[in-house]
């Protein structure tokens, strides 16, 4: 006869139960006190042994698949299938299955396993249970996740650089649902490309780098955001984290889409750092086959696509990111200036920040700071490090 | 013989008998456990035998035991029906606290052994009090405090043992040092490596012991229980162990290594009692597994018992809960 192997009663607080990996397969000899499967709880991840001698005769719920407490996984025979007929009982007399058979008092009609996680099904993931929750948040698949914790087990952390990489498309079922605001300002970014276009002319004769608009971008905002700590911040679960570096998300487009790649310490490199990390990121992202970008959960991301011309627009905040700054491509604009018309280089930034980062007071100065430093950019030639110390 | 010094043939039979029968029956209730068959929690002792039935076995009837949110081995050993104790964890009527306990609650007042308290520690003033009421009325009885290496740097530890020791409180305080308070190991939380150490603190004598070994256990605690009992005061013991299982059902244990539980199997107080049996008082082989038998077989009935039994009735869900005003003088 069969007896069914279930899912005891692990004392999880709530949440789902998912069995993590089967350790046997249909047919195995498996003894009184084997290891049969692991569950993962919300409190930990526990092997359930087997209860008696036997053979695994049929696994009703693979691995990945969430399950009620008291479901029944697998049954167990006292013979092997193969050799029913001739093969005794195993100790039939003292382990039997049958001998710990008793009314079943706790658990009335075990529940079937139910397949709420399909997307999970194929094949065993290791994973936290808040990376689980993460993903599942984000909704991005852990097949798909290489784990960066012991034996590749999947933390949150490699959910966010998974979702990152991947960009936008899979994280916009969680924008829609990140309370945000938007607030832009003009900016006069002439003396930038006034610098842009000597530094060029330099480099042409000594070999140097030639730099971006972006670059003077990415600076500005790493000394904005060293300033604004309420934005240097990242949202981990329900809660906020304020981080000590100062973590800038670039943007990137893609054949696949925006991806974002991280400059980390953003706040610590000198100008000519800012210039050549961002373009060997950019490398990294877009030519295949090179190792992957380092990215990881910043405060903030970048958007200047200054191929597309477009005027001015607002950047989706990445998951886990507080805000995120798009920047509209240079033009030639008419302004009043002491009261003449004058022909400057406008940009417009557009900043938008998590509902539970800031009211507003934050965005604002960042941009005031971010416009000041653009417009007078010599000091960003200077690294922030130096002007610290 | 040394052992032969320490007790005869038929008293480490006996004690032979208890382990076993605590042991077998954490293990029956896990594999009911892993079938779903057990409702509410377990906090298993597999592994400690030999502290909860080598002091015991030193006791008298009337002597008084208080124990933790492990109790299941300080009640089996000091003489709490396995009936009882199956039908408290099924939640019946029948069961040592009427249903209203659950495994965390046992208690088996008409042996000595006091309800026993969940909270880490805080049985330990509570041995004291009933200690000092013996003192006071004159018995020679004894109060033993059973808890683990997590009660140490409970406030209740100090207060409870200093009163006993200024007092001369007839009690005895055993600390199973199974080196985890549920996941925290003792080196995280306290620095001296011989918790009885803490004894010279209150004026007491202290002794650290193997509590693998159920001779060690039994001799020492006999000591501590006589000193106890002439009224010279209390002592504090420690006994050196191990859990096999986490801390409760659901706890993997993944915070030891392999080789840790491996090296304290190693020392079973179950193998090495059997061993001595065999080798110092010439039993066989048979003799032994036949005590097994009759454990198992009463294991096995007390939970038949449990099941069967009746649930407890609602309208006495007041009883025993709160004193009857009526009663108090």
């Amino acid at each position: 006869m069969s007896v069914p192997i279930i899912i005891p009663d692990l004392g999880a607080t709530g949440g789902d139960v998912v069995l993590a990996e089967w350790f046997v397969k249909e047919g195995d000899r498996v003894h009184e006190g084997q290891p049969l499967f692991a569950v993962e709880t919300d409190k930990a991840v526990s092997n359930v042994e087997a209860f008696c001698h036997g053979y695994l005769e049929h696994i009703l719920v693979a691995a990945g698949e969430t399950v009620d407490i008291g479901a029944t996984v697998a049954t167990l025979t006292e013979s092997s299938v193969a050799t029913e007929m001739q093969r005794p009982p195993i100790n039939a007399e003292s382990n039997g299955p049958s001998h710990l058979e008793l009314p079943d008092s706790s658990h009335s009609g075990a529940p079937t396993a139910n397949r709420l996680h399909e997307r999970l099904n194929s094949s065993t993931v290791f994973a936290s249970p808040r990376a689980r929750r993460v993903a599942a948040e984000i909704g991005v698949d852990l097949k798909y996740i290489t784990g960066s914790g012991a034996n590749g087990e999947i933390h949150e952390r490699d959910v966010h650089r998974s979702a990152e990489q991947l960009g936008t498309s899979l994280a916009g079922a969680r924008i829609a649902e990140v309370p945000q605001f938007c607030a832009s300002i003009e900016i006069d970014v002439s003396d930038v490309v006034d610098l842009q276009k000597r530094i060029a002319e330099t480099s042409d004769e000594r070999g140097t780098q030639a730099v971006s608009v972006s670059d003077f971008i990415l600076a500005a905002t790493a000394r904005a955001l060293r300033k604004v700590p309420a934005l240097n911040a990242r949202l981990l679960g329900d809660g906020v984290e304020y981080l000590e570096d100062v973590e800038i998300g670039l943007a990137i487009a893609t054949e696949q889409g925006i991806r974002i790649a991280s400059l980390h310490e953003a706040d610590r490199l000198t100008f000519s750092e800012v210039v050549s990390r961002s373009r060997h990121l950019i490398k990294q992202v877009t030519c295949p086959g090179l190792p992957e970008a380092a990215v990881s959960g910043g405060a903030i991301t970048v958007f200047n696509p200054e191929i597309f011309a477009l005027d001015q627009f607002t950047a989706v905040i990445q998951p886990s990111y507080a805000a995120a700054l798009a920047c509209g491509a240079v033009k030639a604009r008419v302004v009043p200036r002491d009261g003449q018309l004058v022909i400057r280089a406008i940009m417009h930034a557009t900043l938008s920040v998590h509902r539970q980062v800031d009211d507003g007071v934050a965005a604002a100065t960042f941009l005031k700071l971010l416009k000041e430093q653009l417009e007078s950019p010599y000091g960003l030639l200077m690294g922030l490090r130096s002007v610290l110390s | 013989l040394i052992t032969s010094r320490i007790v005869n043939r038929q008293q480490l039979l006996a004690i032979y008998r208890r382990m076993s029968l605590i042991r077998q029956y954490e293990d029956y209730l896990y594999k009911l456990f892993l079938q779903g068959k057990v409702p509410g929690t377990l906090h298993q002792c597999q592994g400690q035998e030999a502290v909860a039935v080598g002091v015991c076995e030193n006791l008298r009837l009337d002597d008084v035991i208080f124990s933790t949110h492990r109790p299941v081995g300080h009640m089996l050993a000091k003489g709490v029906s396995a009936n009882s104790i199956s039908a408290e964890i099924w939640g019946k009527a029948t069961g040592c606290a009427g249903g209203k306990g659950g495994q965390m609650h046992l208690v088996g007042a008409s042996v000595g052994a006091m309800p026993s308290n969940a909270i880490v520690g805080a049985n330990i003033p509570i041995a004291t009090g009933a200690a000092l009421g013996f003192l006071i009325s004159g018995s020679d009885r004894v109060a033993v405090s059973f808890f683990g290496d997590g009660a140490v740097n409970i406030g209740a530890f100090h207060e409870g043992i200093n009163l006993a020791a200024v007092r001369k409180a007839p009690v005895v305080f055993v600390c199973e040092n199974n080196l985890y308070a549920a996941s925290t190991h003792v080196s995280l939380t306290t620095l001296i490596e011989d918790l009885a150490e803490r004894a010279a603190a209150y004026g007491i004598p202290g002794e650290t012991v193997d509590g693998m070994d159920v001779l060690a256990v039994y001799e020492s605690a006999g000591i501590a229980i006589a000193r106890a009992r002439q009224g010279d005061g209390p002592t504090l013991l420690e006994y050196k162990t191990y859990r096999y299982p986490g801390h409760s059902r659901g706890d993997p244990g993944n915070y030891r290594s392999q080789e840790e539980v491996a090296h304290w199997k190693a020392r079973d107080p179950i193998d090495r009692c059997r061993a001595v049996l065999t080798a110092d008082f010439s039993c066989t082989t048979e003799e032994l597994d036949q005590v097994d038998d009759e454990c198992l077989t009463e294991i096995k009935q007390s939970v038949q018992f449990a099941v069967e039994s009746p649930d407890p009735n609602p309208n006495e869900i007041k009883t025993s809960v709160f004193k009857d005003r009526r009663s108090v003088k």
